[in-house]
């Protein structure tokens, strides 16, 4: 059974049954068994599952933090708004034919596991996407493309809209940063973006924007004091 | 099965360890108990002194073991002392007769049985005014532990795995605090009292339940672990209490039995430390570096915070000046391993600045600052892990014999103990450091625990509260962080009800740790 976990404001639990009831044996008597052994493999598999959670460009790139107690969530952004939620259930079922785990063994399981997975991960994105929608409503930088295609004027748009952090050295800090899009597209924007990028013209108004985003920084920065 | 369990464990303890439990005993059958030797000196040959519900003063001696002559005689000059003195203790007529006895977990033979009663009746032949010596041994002793606990104790798996496995637990290690609070929550503590002899039934059976389930950590003399178990019954006692609004005098004598014993395991932990050049312990080929100086932490916490407690009626036995040479000797081996270790050293800078070492505790408490500041800011090096992470599971996580469950850097830049080390600092005039550390204390994200109750703190975990979490804001104005940082006015009742309770309770559950709680420590 998975634990209690936070993405920064997307709560949820997850819950993997890794030993479903009809999963165990029927029988009444007990034949032989190997409990420890199946605790470490079933636990191996866990490592796994959430190995190829943290894997995804996405939802890796999100720190989680384990939460230990309580049901509700009061979490207070950097601007002081605070958003109040509750835990939410997230489960993801699996199905797994006895009769492949009689030929496989813990592979069947973990190739159902890994199906699930999928799911999890599918419903991860959707949930993030929707709340960083609300996000961008509330504080109000989202940018209407207006049904036209990616290009490098609505790219600079995007990036005004942004808040970008420096590190001490006045470089920008866009770790945190990332565009999500359809595959299909994102191979399309790459392939653009290669193209900008040896465009001076591109490079000068890239800087331009920098240097005013390193600006409001270090604004921000000098109101990060203790006052009378 | 269950009188088994108590009768197994009866028999291998010593009068130390079922003494509390049977002052607890008496208290339920209507007895006030005035001394328990426990938690002083013994009285001339009274390890126990009450008043009965009869109104008359009764003494006890308690021992281990089987008397047979051999015994008896080795234990005639205390005896004779139980029988002969009256009971010299404040509030108790000296001029009246007591009621002596003599109470061991073994059995007594028949020969000492017939000097006693030979003696009894000589007494009152010869009119010589002594107590009557009355015998309790095993089977009585047993009984009356069993009669004053047995239907709470649980019967259901997997409580009852829990209890067995407390039982069973290794003396040596560090106590399963969370085993022992879901085994009180689980039987004593899971009902709510309708009358009143259910709440003295609870806090009875709950006694009695400790007692024996830290019996291997008593064996061990394990006194750090059997502190940390007293405190789990106190802080459930007072849950239980505060939550169903139970009156005072239906729990104050057992809640002060219990911090009693507290108190006697710190006091015992304290000789046991000044004897020592250094902290290591066990196998020392696995120990020293971050274990000696995790262990110097807890030692050192431990013991101020004892020297810090609210005075109760029990004999206290403190020394200040044993622990300040302890402090002085040892704090620079010690170690903060994460937010969990703050309570440690909230007390040990508390009980400097009692003892007016004013140096070192603003040392201290300028280096956790400015040690939490920069770690949560930086991207790499040190982390301060979540207070919900004990120095066990941290010093695991180190060891890389195993697939590693935990990740610590999900915890970097977080912090739950960060605001109540910066309050401190206030509360201390500290601008100047806090002034230039502000911009880099802002990027810290603060986290804390609000229970939905009160008196829920005194829970290992609970469902219904909230996770809240912030940000310090941007241009901060000093006045107003004055001004908060001595406000009192959220401060639950109960913090204040049970303020002898919740210093040591913050050791054993260091993420009850926020800042109303530590501006209620701190604040005179």
């Amino acid at each position: 059974m998975g634990r209690l976990k936070n993405r920064h404001s997307q709560r949820f639990t997850a819950y993997l049954q890794l030993s479903d009831n009809h999963l165990r044996s029927n029988q009444i008597t007990m034949l032989p068994d190997f409990p420890r052994l199946k605790e470490r493999l079933l636990r191996l598999a866990w490592f796994e599952h959430r190995g190829r959670i943290q894997a995804d460009e996405l939802i890796g790139a999100i720190r989680a933090v384990p939460y230990f107690e309580g049901r509700g969530f009061a979490t207070g952004d950097v601007d002081g708004h605070v958003e109040r939620a509750d835990a939410e259930v997230m489960a993801f079922p699996y199905e797994i034919q006895r009769s492949a785990i009689i030929e496989r063994g813990l592979d069947a399981f973990r190739e159902s596991l890994a199906k699930a997975t999928a799911l999890q991960i599918q419903a991860m994105h959707e949930m993030l996407l929707r709340k960083a929608a609300e996000a961008t409503e509330r504080v109000g930088n989202a940018v209407d493309a207006g049904g036209q295609p990616f290009s490098a004027e609505l790219y600079f748009k995007m990036l005004e809209t942004v808040q970008i952090d420096f590190d001490e050295l006045g470089r920008p800090d866009i770790s945190g940063t990332r565009m999500v899009m359809h595959p299909d597209q994102a191979e399309r924007v790459r392939a653009l973006m290669e193209q900008w990028e040896k465009d001076d013209s591109f490079q000068q108004r890239y800087r331009d924007i920098m240097l005013k985003k390193r600006e409001e920084w270090r604004d921000r920065e000098s109101n990060r004091k203790l006052v009378d | 099965m269950i009188e088994r369990a108590i009768e197994n464990w009866l028999i291998r303890t010593n009068e130390r360890n079922y003494q509390t439990a049977f002052c607890q005993v008496l208290m339920h059958q209507g007895h006030r108990v005035l001394h328990s030797s426990v938690h002083g000196p013994m009285e001339q040959g009274k390890d126990i002194i009450t008043i009965g519900p009869d109104g008359e003063c009764h003494a006890y001696q308690t021992k281990t073991g089987d008397i047979g002559l051999a015994e008896w005689r080795g234990i005639s000059g205390e005896i004779q002392e139980l029988v002969e003195l009256p009971v010299d203790y404040p509030g108790v007529d000296k001029s009246k007769p007591h009621r002596a006895y003599l109470v061991t977990n073994g059995s007594i033979t028949d020969p000492v049985r017939t000097q006693i009663n030979d003696r009894n009746e000589d007494n009152i032949r010869k009119d010589r005014r002594y107590a009557s010596l009355e015998v309790i041994p095993r089977d009585s002793l047993l009984k009356s532990f069993v009669d004053a606990q047995g239907r709470f104790v649980p019967r259901e798996l997997p409580d009852m795995r829990a209890f067995l496995e407390l039982y069973l637990e290794d003396g040596r290690s560090m106590l399963p605090k969370e085993k022992l609070f879901a085994v009180l929550e689980g039987s004593s503590f899971s009902g709510k009292p309708t009358k009143k002899s259910d709440t003295v039934d609870a806090v009875t059976s709950s006694l009695v339940i400790v007692s024996y389930l830290l019996n291997s950590f008593e064996a061990t003399e394990n006194h750090y672990a059997m502190a940390e178990g007293w405190s789990i019954l106190a802080a459930c006692i007072a849950r239980y209490t505060a939550r169903n609004a139970i009156p005072p005098d239906q729990w104050r004598e057992s809640l002060d039995l219990v911090m009693a014993e507290l108190e006697a395991n710190l006091a015992l932990l304290r000789k046991n430390a000044i004897d020592r050049a250094d902290f290591l312990e066990g196998d020392i080929r696995a120990d020293g570096g971050v274990m000696l100086r995790a262990r110097t932490t807890i030692m050192l916490g431990a013991l101020a915070c004892h020297e810090l407690l609210p005075a109760g009626p029990w004999k206290a036995d403190r020394s200040p000046d044993e622990v300040l040479q302890l402090i002085r000797a040892h704090i620079g081996r010690r170690n903060i391993w994460g937010d969990s270790a703050f309570p440690y050293l909230f007390f040990v800078i508390k009980f400097l600045e009692s003892r007016n070492e004013i140096a070192l505790a603003r040392t201290l408490l300028d280096e956790l600052f400015v040690a939490i500041t920069e770690t949560n800011f930086n991207r790499q090096g040190p982390i301060f892990p979540t207070p919900y992470l004990g120095i066990e599971e941290i010093l695991a996580s180190q060891i890389p014999d195993r697939l590693q469950d935990v990740d610590l850097d999900v915890y970097r830049g977080s912090s739950y103990i960060i605001r109540p080390v910066l309050e401190m600092l206030v509360r201390r005039g500290r601008r100047d450091l806090i002034a230039a550390k502000w911009r880099r204390f802002t990027y810290c994200q603060q986290n804390e625990f609000i229970p939905d109750r009160p008196e829920d703190i005194f829970a290992w975990r609970i469902e219904d509260g909230t996770n809240a979490s912030g940000f310090p804001n941007k241009t901060q104005s000093w006045a107003a962080l004055v001004s908060e940082s001595l406000d009192l006015s959220p401060v639950p009742p109960v913090y204040r009800d049970f303020r002898h309770v919740l210093p040591f309770h913050l050791l054993v559950c260091p993420q009850r740790v926020t800042p109303t709680i530590i501006r209620s420590l701190d604040t005179p």
